[in-house]
């Protein structure tokens, strides 16, 4: 994929502008941030705006977020009054979102075997395991790098 | 400032903004007081919720390992651990799956104090 | 003249920002557990967990565009819920200081607010307090 360039400073009215077609890197660090008062409106829902608005999202799970990841993750229905709340925020669930609307998923080693340990087959399917910091000599290759 | 990062202009540089510190006994303060509650002998128990379910896997955290030789009592909340595919994990050595009907149980046990961290 | 608050079992005094973690549904959750026993509890606000209860919330969240049928209660409508579920055993009281101070407004009819200088009484009619998070 050819990297975009950006205009020269003062360009004039017949400069085109290329656009950045490169993809983004959204890094999780924080992770389960409110099931019940964001429900579905949480991190990864934001991930498939950027992935679509931006041109294409790499997503990078660190820390517990990595349990996001867990193909045996489940949310429990809660009861709050009379009412059972069955919308809980289901991360496992949004992350197959993502791989089906062509996010990449990656999860950081480390922290897949401080909190997932079992190895690959605890993965959701198309998680790909990265190294700690091989992503970062590959910032530059990335449109835009930000946590989320 | 660094004029060897300034001197390079021209050449692709990355400015990095840390924002978050690290406050060591902001991390592990509160299980350093439930060791040495157990240690002095007085009946404790961790409850294990949110994030804090990660401490129930064995060798997570030294300071745990000295909890539970010390006599504290583990317990980890069932919805966390369902939450991030830990339901059938293989927890710490008599760790108990816990859900909020016994936390509220043991709240309301008048010789119980609570501290929540 | 002062205030009566209704003698309970518990205050649990919520003080962490809602969305940051889940601290709001752990709270909630041990909440609904001590009710289910019959026990009394006072829920008190602080900070931004003061806006959970804003009838601006109104009773659902904004529509999932993905997802444009599904019903998503709001927390106001949460909050609202367990108050009516259980109307002589929960109350809940937010700090007027720190709900002024968000621009926080027009809550839930059950709610009450309280000056921060009131919080005592409230520690005073509960026989357990309850921390959770901080400002």
């Amino acid at each position: 994929m050819p990297h975009g360039t950006k205009p020269a400073s003062g360009a004039g009215a017949d400069t085109v502008e290329e656009a950045d077609e490169r993809r983004c890197l959204g890094i999780v660090e924080r992770a389960y941030r409110g099931a019940l008062e964001k429900q579905f409106f949480d991190e990864l829902y934001l991930s498939v705006e950027m992935h679509r608005q931006l041109g294409g999202l790499d997503l990078l799970l660190r820390g517990q977020a990595v349990c996001y990841a867990a193909a045996s993750a489940t949310v429990p229905e809660l009861r709050f009054g009379k009412a059972t709340v069955t919308t809980l925020s289901d991360h496992r669930r949004d992350l197959v979102t993502l791989l089906e609307n062509g996010v990449r998923v990656l999860a950081e080693e480390s922290s897949l075997a401080a909190y997932l340990p079992g190895g690959a087959a605890r993965l959701t399917p198309g998680v790909v395991p990265v190294a700690d910091g091989e992503l970062a000599p590959r910032w530059p290759d990335y449109r835009l790098v930000f946590f989320i | 400032m660094n004029t060897t990062w300034e001197g390079a202009a021209g050449r692709p540089r990355h400015l990095l903004v840390e924002s978050q510190g690290r406050a060591d006994v902001g991390e592990f303060g509160f299980r350093r007081d439930a060791v040495a509650l157990a240690a002095a002998g007085r009946g404790v128990l961790l409850y294990l919720v949110q994030d804090g379910v990660a401490l129930a896997l064995p060798g997570s955290d030294e300071r745990l390992d000295a909890f539970q030789a010390a006599g504290g009592t583990l317990a980890a909340d069932d919805f966390s651990l369902a939450q991030r595919g830990l339901a059938d994990a293989s927890l710490r050595p008599r760790t108990q799956v816990a859900g909020m009907d016994d936390l509220a149980r043991w709240v309301l046990d008048p010789d119980v104090q609570v501290v929540w961290h | 003249m002062a205030r009566r608050i209704p003698k309970t079992d518990v205050l649990v005094t919520l003080m962490g920002a809602p969305h940051a973690s889940d601290q709001v549904t752990s709270a909630l959750r041990l909440t609904q557990a001590l009710l289910e026993r019959g026990a009394g509890v006072q829920v008190w606000t602080c900070g931004y967990a003061t806006l959970l209860t804003q009838r601006a919330l109104g009773e659902d969240k904004p529509r999932n565009l993905a997802d444009w049928n599904t019903d998503y209660p709001s927390m106001a409508r949460v909050a609202s819920g367990m108050l009516e579920a259980f109307p002589d055993q929960l109350y809940w009281y937010g700090c007027r200081f720190c709900s002024d101070d968000r621009g926080a407004h027009d809550h839930l009819p059950q709610v009450v607010l309280r000056p921060p200088a009131g919080y005592a009484a409230n520690v005073a009619a509960a026989r357990r307090v309850i921390k959770i998070g901080v400002i």
